[in-house]
């Protein structure tokens, strides 16, 4: 897919749903499957999220602070 | 007889064509009623709800069919443990129902007898079944006192987004529960974390005065009502905007001819009395309408990031985000539409009526009535 490599939206971490086992956030996509972002590569400053089904991707928008209590539950 | 055709996002089923694959054409929905397959119905679809992957069709006769992703019991019918419907098929129930509205994970039923139920999951206050229920397997009665004594017979609509609903009663008071946090429901205060997920249906004040609320939409993160207010028209925005929308809706305050609003995820869609349509938001991917000056708009319906058009009587158009096939077969290998396509033309063929569009989450549905020749 060529031109859409554009950030559709921008999503707060607190609007993430987070799985403890997989260690990862989630949130719901306009296709109907979820964006997804670990806490790993969040830690390593990634912030964009993508939908495994579609091309769209999302910029999640959090402080470094905001991690350590996801950190803190899978510890 | 009336088909129920469907195009777009099918990996949970929610086109209810007995397979998974996107569609990029429009296909006709399969019913199975008392046991025969059809791709007729002989009474009329009155509304067709589409969650996240799934989709509630309710029929006149107060029944309804369903069809795609009950992983979580969005689709109720708690005895039996399908983890999806691949046709539509008759929800098990005694009730008829009104009305239905459906989010991500769950659905919100009216009965005839004005009675609310809802099933499914709900991490945010969905299910309007208080702080300790987040799942229902079976459809539960939602319990919740008005103001007045009236009651519940007095609910004239409902309207949801992925993750949550407003219920509005005839009276003109609006109740709402589910997803806060971006203050689109009820004003957030300053460190008070309990109002960004309302449990239970809530009564809300939009915080502005006005003579009466005409008109409003529940998009993603924000909610826009269209208000009167000494005679003159005002958009009051609540949420978070990330698209400038605020800022934007006032440049509609002075335009007359105010019409309907719509929403997509990200953006909102103002059809005037004068037939055109104002798109403010998102344009990430064409979501804004492209130009339709010498269009004869007939009816409007917007899904998660695509709207629909029906023009001249016998087409549909489509607009916007179409990755999975829900504005039609893919042009210049782009997801993006930035132009109409026809998804549906009746060819003027007199025999057949569109009764309705509608578009859901990256899928698109043109119910049509085929007259007896």
């Amino acid at each position: 897919m060529s031109e859409e490599l554009t950030i559709y939206d921008q999503i707060e971490i607190e609007d993430f749903t987070f799985d403890e086992a997989q260690q990862l956030f989630t949130y719901p996509c306009p296709c109907g499957d979820r964006f997804q972002i670990g806490l790993g590569d969040l830690r390593d400053g990634e912030d964009v999220a993508v939908c495994p089904s579609c091309s769209l991707m999302v910029q999640v928008i959090f402080d470094e602070d905001d991690l350590q209590q996801f950190i803190d539950m899978i510890e | 007889m009336y088909s129920v055709l469907g195009c777009g996002s099918n990996g949970n089923y929610q086109l209810g064509i007995s397979n998974n694959i996107d569609q990029y054409n429009l296909k006709p929905s399969i019913f199975n009623i008392d046991g025969e397959l059809t791709t007729s119905l002989s009474i009329k679809p009155k509304i067709i709800s589409c969650g996240g992957n799934h989709t509630i069709i309710l029929l006149e006769s107060g029944e309804l069919y369903m069809s795609g992703g009950n992983d979580k019991h969005q689709l109720s019918n708690d005895d039996d443990d399908m983890q999806h419907y691949d046709i539509f098929t008759k929800m098990n129930s005694d009730f008829k129902f009104k009305n239905v509205v459906t989010g991500w994970e769950f659905s919100i039923l009216q009965t005839q007898t004005n009675e609310l139920y809802s099933c499914g999951f709900g991490p945010n206050g969905e299910l309007g079944q208080g702080k300790d229920t987040n799942q229902c397997n079976d459809l539960r009665k939602i319990e919740f006192q008005f103001d007045d004594d009236e009651g519940e017979e007095e609910i004239q609509n409902m309207y949801s987004s992925i993750h949550n609903t407003i219920i509005q009663l005839k009276n003109g008071e609006l109740y709402g529960f589910g997803n806060n946090k971006k203050g689109q429901l009820v004003n957030l205060t300053n460190h008070d974390p309990s109002l960004k997920i309302l449990y239970e249906p809530t009564k809300l004040s939009i915080n502005f005065e006005c003579d009466k609320i005409i008109d409003f939409t529940l998009c993603r993160d924000f909610i826009i009502y269209k208000v009167e207010v000494g005679g003159l028209i005002k958009f009051v925005f609540k949420g978070k905007d990330n698209f400038q929308i605020q800022e934007n809706l006032k440049k509609l305050e002075v335009i007359e001819n105010q019409g309907k609003l719509y929403s997509m995820w990200s953006s909102v869609h103002l059809h005037s009395t004068s037939n055109e349509i104002k798109s403010i938001g998102n344009n990430s991917h064409g979501q804004l309408i492209p130009n339709h000056t010498n269009l004869k708009i007939s009816a409007v319906s917007i899904g998660s990031e695509h709207g629909l058009i029906k023009v001249d009587n016998g087409k549909v158009l489509a607009w916007g985000w179409g990755e999975h096939g829900n504005c039609g077969e893919l042009k210049n290998n782009s997801v993006t539409f930035k132009e109409f396509n026809t998804i549906y033309n009746n060819n003027n063929d007199n025999n057949i009526e569109i009764i309705d569009i509608i578009a859901g989450v990256a899928t698109s549905w043109v119910i049509i009535k085929k007259m007896s020749p």
